[in-house]
């Protein structure tokens, strides 16, 4: 039997306990890391920096400017908190990917700093527009460590993106307005670089998400043509027979994308493709080509007629 | 007699091979974040489970990827281990039933662990995650009772103690365990990101207090029983180093020491071995206060004093 003593310290222990529960239960993880602080080889770049901080927020209280509220949707704010849980440990506390977790994964967690993402359904020459983030988030880029952010909701996947928005389109702007520091000062470098990025990323968004209709009738052999051609040249890098000639057993023969990191082209009659496996996905996949690797667009080169033969061409080879 | 051997033996097995490999492997994911670095299972993209050519998967996934997949492969020796404990028992006639029904309880929790890892990655969800944890802590408790339960020293009689002593350290005792796991609760919900330090941190210090009073009330009330006194005081030193563990790991995961070490790469190593040390040390502490917790309930006899 347990004496008065026990059942007090009982109560004690008991509502300790519970406090304990409750927190854990209630009160949200507060990240202890703050974005690095980056340096800069000219004090024109750390100037260009620190007004770019003040016009798009640091990357841990991020706004959005008012030349991109068409552009952007959400809170980037309450985005920035889920990144700190579900993405900080592989994209960075500012987004540039060089987490220690970063270069434990193969291939690497994109850097956004670069404002370009692979997998979008805009022009070659445009950037993503949200759609194409939380598209990624919701369906995940498997089998990379790029996992579906599915069990999320879709408010919070839109949140979610429009922070990555805020990192990518700051990474724009940066990138643009740094290559004219030489003629500008950098509050005129900024100033242009905005206004020509606002034009970008707004006409990217205003865009049909949908592709050219796809006609009615066909022939996978049209194709195989095309792909075999000089035309189209996709032979050079997928091998005759769409398998690929560059492999990860031939890693010497592997080609870069503009991160540095290797780029096999796909086998394309087997194993997954990133950036989705339905006849639009493939269709921008071959217009637009994936962004930042040595996959081309060919939306200068073939008719929308000739890109639909080889979505029935890969979607034949798939469905072997 | 010898098959008894066995499954002792076999027991011991399995708890080391789940705290020193599953768990071990299974902390170092969650410290260096590379759980989903292929979001696939069992298999890693049409790749085997049991694909030992980690140079190739290394090459393929990265390294994260290996950490991942041995994980995976120790996690299935652990089911293997049990699945051979729980037939064991199954087939020796004379296994108390009590042996039986844990070997059988162990086997389904730890099958059950098994598709709590699959839906943890597969649907990449943190609270899964967080029971995922927890399990695995309960497989070890159940471990330590197997172990207990069919060594030798098991069969002896129980000692007797006056009744109110006997009451208040089984009391104690229980109420450390289940503190333990809530408090194992708080711990992987901070590790996952998704509860505050404090709830960690109140808890752990109420764990620590119950448990110093329970180690106090063997070394002084049950002089006589070996057993107790020997985990009693093994207890009191792996609780010492799980606190200066866990203090460690505040102040360089969390706390004022963050920035102190030179350079991001022995940042990270060195907060990755420090919390999942913090980790493994607090699985021999629920292993020690499991046994404690099994010699109080079944080796004390309550005597009636006057």
């Amino acid at each position: 039997m347990a004496t008065r003593r026990d059942l007090m310290a009982l109560s004690v222990v008991a509502l300790a306990a519970a406090t304990g529960l409750g927190i854990s239960l209630t009160r949200p993880f507060e990240a202890p890391l703050e974005p690095p602080i980056r340096s800069f080889a000219s004090t024109s770049e750390t100037q260009l920096w620190d007004l770019l901080n003040a016009e798009f927020g640091p990357a841990d209280a991020p706004t959005i400017p008012a030349a991109f509220a068409e552009v952007v949707r959400g809170d980037a704010q309450r985005g920035r908190e889920l990144y700190e849980v579900q993405c900080l440990h592989c994209h960075g506390a500012d987004g540039y990917a060089d987490t220690y977790t970063a270069r434990l994964l193969t291939p690497k967690p994109r850097d956004f700093h670069l404002g370009v993402v692979k997998f979008t359904t805009t022009a070659s020459d445009a950037p993503p527009r949200q759609e194409d983030l939380e598209r990624t988030l919701e369906r995940g880029l498997e089998p990379t460590a790029m996992s579906s952010f599915a069990n999320l909701e879709a408010e919070q996947r839109t949140d979610l993106a429009a922070y990555v928005m805020n990192l990518l389109i700051r990474g724009a702007v940066f990138e643009d307005a740094r290559v004219r520091l030489e003629q500008q000062s950098p509050a005129d470098a900024l100033a242009q670089a905005v206004a020509l990025e606002t034009k970008r990323w707004t006409e990217a968004a205003a865009a049909s998400i949908d592709p050219p209709a796809r006609p009615q009738l066909q022939a996978a052999d049209a194709g195989l043509k095309l792909f075999q051609s000089s035309k189209a040249g996709c032979f050079v890098c997928h091998g005759n027979d769409g398998r690929g000639l560059f492999t990860q057993d031939t890693p010497a023969l592997s080609l870069l994308d503009m991160w540095g990191e290797a780029s096999a082209p796909r086998d394309l009659r087997e194993g997954p493709l990133l950036g989705g496996e339905n006849a639009t996905d493939l269709y921008w996949r071959i217009s637009s080509g994936i962004k930042g690797t040595p996959m081309p667009p060919m939306e200068d080169l073939l008719s929308p007629e000739e890109i639909w033969s080889l979505v029935s061409l890969v979607q034949s080879w798939r469905a072997e | 007699m010898k098959a008894w051997f066995t499954i002792h033996r076999l027991a011991w097995l399995g708890l080391v091979f789940t705290i020193g490999l599953t768990i071990g492997i299974g902390g170092t994911i969650t410290s260096t974040e590379v759980g989903m670095a292929y979001p696939t299972w069992p298999n890693i993209n049409g790749s085997s489970l049991f694909n030992i050519f980690y140079g190739k998967l290394s090459e393929a996934f990265g390294i994260g990827s290996v950490v991942e997949h041995t994980h995976r492969q120790a996690a299935s020796l652990t089911g293997l281990i049990m699945l051979v404990l729980a037939i064991m028992t199954w087939v020796k006639k004379e296994t108390p039933k009590r042996m039986r029904n844990l070997a059988t309880v162990s086997l389904f929790v730890v099958v059950f662990q098994g598709l709590l890892g699959a839906n943890r990655v597969l649907a990449n969800d943190y609270l899964v995650a967080i029971f995922h944890a927890v399990g695995a802590q309960l497989v070890v408790a159940l471990l330590v009772m197997m172990v207990k339960e069919s060594a030798t020293s098991w069969q002896r009689e129980a000692q007797p103690f006056p009744a109110h002593r006997v009451d208040r350290l089984r009391l104690w005792t229980t109420t450390t365990m289940v503190l333990l796991f809530l408090n194992l609760f708080a711990a992987a919900s901070l590790r996952q990101k998704q509860g505050a330090f404090s709830g960690h941190l109140i808890l752990a210090i109420t764990t620590a207090c119950v448990l110093l009073f329970v180690v106090q009330q063997v070394l002084t009330k049950f002089r006589g029983h070996v057993q107790l006194q020997r985990l009693a005081k093994t207890t009191a030193h792996v609780l010492g180093t799980q606190l200066a563990l866990g203090v460690a790991a505040w102040a360089f995961l969390l706390g004022p020491l963050i920035g102190s070490l030179p350079d991001e790469d022995t940042r990270f190593l060195f907060q990755s071995i420090l919390a999942t040390a913090h980790l493994l040390c607090g699985v021999l502490v629920l292993a020690f206060v499991t046994a404690i917790w099994l010699e109080a309930r079944h080796k004390l006899k309550p005597e009636a004093t006057s």
